[in-house]
């Protein structure tokens, strides 16, 4: 007689191997690669966790705590040497810049490290709150440890600044790194955003560029950011994601049809059913409405610089003080000028910025020849076989 | 006697060449893969262009040191032999030989041309994009042709030339290494350099913008 146990085990059994043949097979080649893909970041992330926690831990046997002004620094006492004189270097750059908003660094500690090699020194943020650690290769070099606490200092600070400001630049903020790389991308934005505010910012409108940077928002964004071939771009831009049910005839008409009534209504119903937000736009930062910033975080960094510059040491200190008032008035505020002016300043420096063109100069060109002839010449000159 | 030197030339070189050649062919769709429709961010776009852009000065220096060690390997093997046995000055030999080079290396030049425009009509790209692929063909054949007549110089002169041109480029790094040492910025390479790769320098063409797509 069958044990019911027995026979239970084997269905079970039976089942589990059924079932996962079918979950394997329904998988491609392609779905396996993205699950992959999609767990690397998770592995590198743990990887890097732990090899912090250990040098934490090599770090705790000889802590050794710096403080220089606003800015506490923890590092091992055999580092002391090198960290110190680049955390004296870093200290009056971040005042100056950030003036009494670096108080809000005294939140935060950096921690100074040297990894197995002993080489160079990496720098980790003090981790809190469950926020994610960051570090940054530092190399040997007391000016790169000092340009490096200098940045961790910015990025902290705008962390720890309010809500407000976070939401209109939620990525990170990176005033060190170069700034005439960011004012390129930033110009890149602007020449291929869809949006008609960053067309009419790119032929001298200030008033759209506030709009294009997401100073002053008001309206339905659909309607005011985009004409109808900027909607019907950013439909095509969403494609497969819009391209289905219940959405598919809409996007037939609009990209294939040109009808902008299509493109209206596809934007607003995928915007009013989550799809936008769902498919695109949960790790973009600064969204006017749910739709993608016409100009995105390299332009609203290089702003911030902009401010900075104009404002001198206290802009900071006024722009996160001023925290009741629109941004606007805020950035205003921090650059000691009217919005107009900061605004117009950015521009000039986001088309100074321009990459130079692809085509190859003529003058480059001849100069060349010119060259190879000559060096032909010498060539020819030669007394090899003499 | 054109006409013999170029065969000649061709038979000594194109094994060497088939495969820069046919590389050279497929980097701009290289560059382009994945480029199928117009849904694209534009920055993806650029920032994939801009990843592919040193690959084509790198192709046009490894193209013309090829071409002339190549135009260079059997005279030099031969012990010049076949040079001096024809009825020739030996400024209207090498003239002949480094002509025949470039003659040959129009071929690359010619097949990135027809490569870029392959890649850049089958790609599709979101608004406010363009392409370049004459511009960049352009480019590219004439740093092949600098980088060639360097190296064709450097090839043909007497080996104490060349020495003496290492050497002193040997000594300019080490005196540079030496003086970073010691704690001084004064910089030996970055004039040098700068010298080199800004107009009116003859590497100018290499420091350009070696971009396929673009605004």
């Amino acid at each position: 007689m069958c044990d019911p146990a027995q026979a239970v085990r084997r269905f079970g059994g039976f089942a589990f191997l059924v079932l996962t043949a079918a979950v394997l097979g329904a998988q491609s080649a392609a779905e396996f690669r993205a699950r992959a893909e999609a767990l690397l970041p998770s592995y590198l992330e743990a990887t890097h966790r732990m090899r912090v926690a250990d040098h934490l831990r090599a770090l705790a046997e000889s802590p050794e705590t710096l403080q220089v002004g606003h800015l506490t620094v923890l590092t091992a006492h055999a580092l002391r040497p090198v960290v110190e004189p680049a955390a004296l270097q870093a200290w009056p750059v971040i005042e100056e810049r950030f003036g009494s908003t670096s108080l809000l660094l005294e939140q935060r500690a950096v921690i100074v490290f040297t990894p197995d090699s002993g080489k160079s020194y990496s720098a980790v943020q003090a981790a809190g709150g469950g926020r994610p650690v960051t570090s940054q290769d530092l190399g040997s070099d007391p000016k790169a440890i000092a340009a490096a606490l200098v940045r961790f200092a910015s990025l902290n600070i705008w962390e720890l600044s309010d809500s407000a400001l976070r939401s209109w630049l939620p990525g990170a903020l990176e005033l060190t790194s170069d700034l005439g790389q960011q004012r390129e991308w930033a110009y890149y934005n602007l020449v291929t955003s869809p949006t008609t505010a960053a067309g009419s910012c790119l032929i001298g409108n200030l008033g759209a560029c506030e709009e294009a940077l997401g100073i002053v928002t008001s309206g339905n964004p659909l309607t005011r950011l985009y004409d109808a071939s900027g909607r019907r771009a950013l439909v095509h831009r969403f494609g497969a994601s819009l391209n289905r049910r219940p959405l598919q005839l809409l996007y037939y008409n609009c990209v294939s049809e040109n009808s902008d009534a299509a493109c209206h209504e596809i934007l607003q119903s995928a915007l009013d059913t989550g799809f936008i937000r769902k498919w695109h736009l949960e790790d973009v930062p600064g969204l006017v409405g749910e739709l993608p910033p016409p100009l995105g975080s390299s332009a609203r960094s290089t702003l911030l610089a902009v401010m900075a510059d104009l404002g001198g040491r206290g802009a900071w200190s006024r722009l996160v003080e001023a925290a009741e008032l629109p941004l606007e008035r805020r950035l205003a505020s921090g650059a000691g000028v009217p919005i107009d002016s900061l605004v117009s300043a950015w521009r000039s420096g986001i088309l100074r910025a321009r990459p130079s063109p692809v085509a190859l100069p003529r003058r480059t060109a001849w100069a060349t020849l010119f060259w190879a002839t000559g060096i032909c010449v010498l060539g020819m000159r030669s007394s090899r076989w003499r | 006697m054109f006409q013999v030197i170029l065969f000649t030339q061709w038979k000594w070189s194109r094994a060497a060449l088939v495969f820069p050649a046919v590389l050279v062919f497929a980097l701009p769709i290289l560059t382009v893969r994945g480029f199928g429709d117009a849904t694209m961010d534009p920055l993806t776009v650029i920032s994939t262009a801009q990843s592919w852009g040193p690959s084509y000065p790198i192709m046009a220096i490894v193209l013309g040191i090829i071409m002339a060690v190549a135009t260079w390997s059997s005279d030099r093997n031969g012990k010049h032999t076949y040079a001096l046995s024809l009825p020739l000055p030996r400024w209207h030999y090498v003239l002949l030989r480094f002509g025949a080079g470039a003659l040959l290396l129009a071929g690359p030049a010619l097949l990135l041309w027809i490569g870029a425009l392959v890649a850049t009509s089958s790609a599709s790209l979101p608004p406010g994009l363009r392409v370049y692929p004459t511009a960049l063909a352009l480019r590219f054949t004439l740093a092949t042709l600098i980088m060639y007549a360097v190296s064709f110089a450097l090839a043909a002169g007497s080996s104490r030339v060349v020495r003496t041109i290492l050497l002193t480029l040997g000594f300019v790094v080490l005196a540079q290494i030496l003086l970073s040492l010691l704690g001084s910025e004064f910089d030996l390479i970055g004039p040098l350099g700068n010298w080199l790769f800004d107009w009116p320098g003859p590497l100018e063409i290499l420091s350009g913008r070696w971009m396929l797509i673009d605004v």
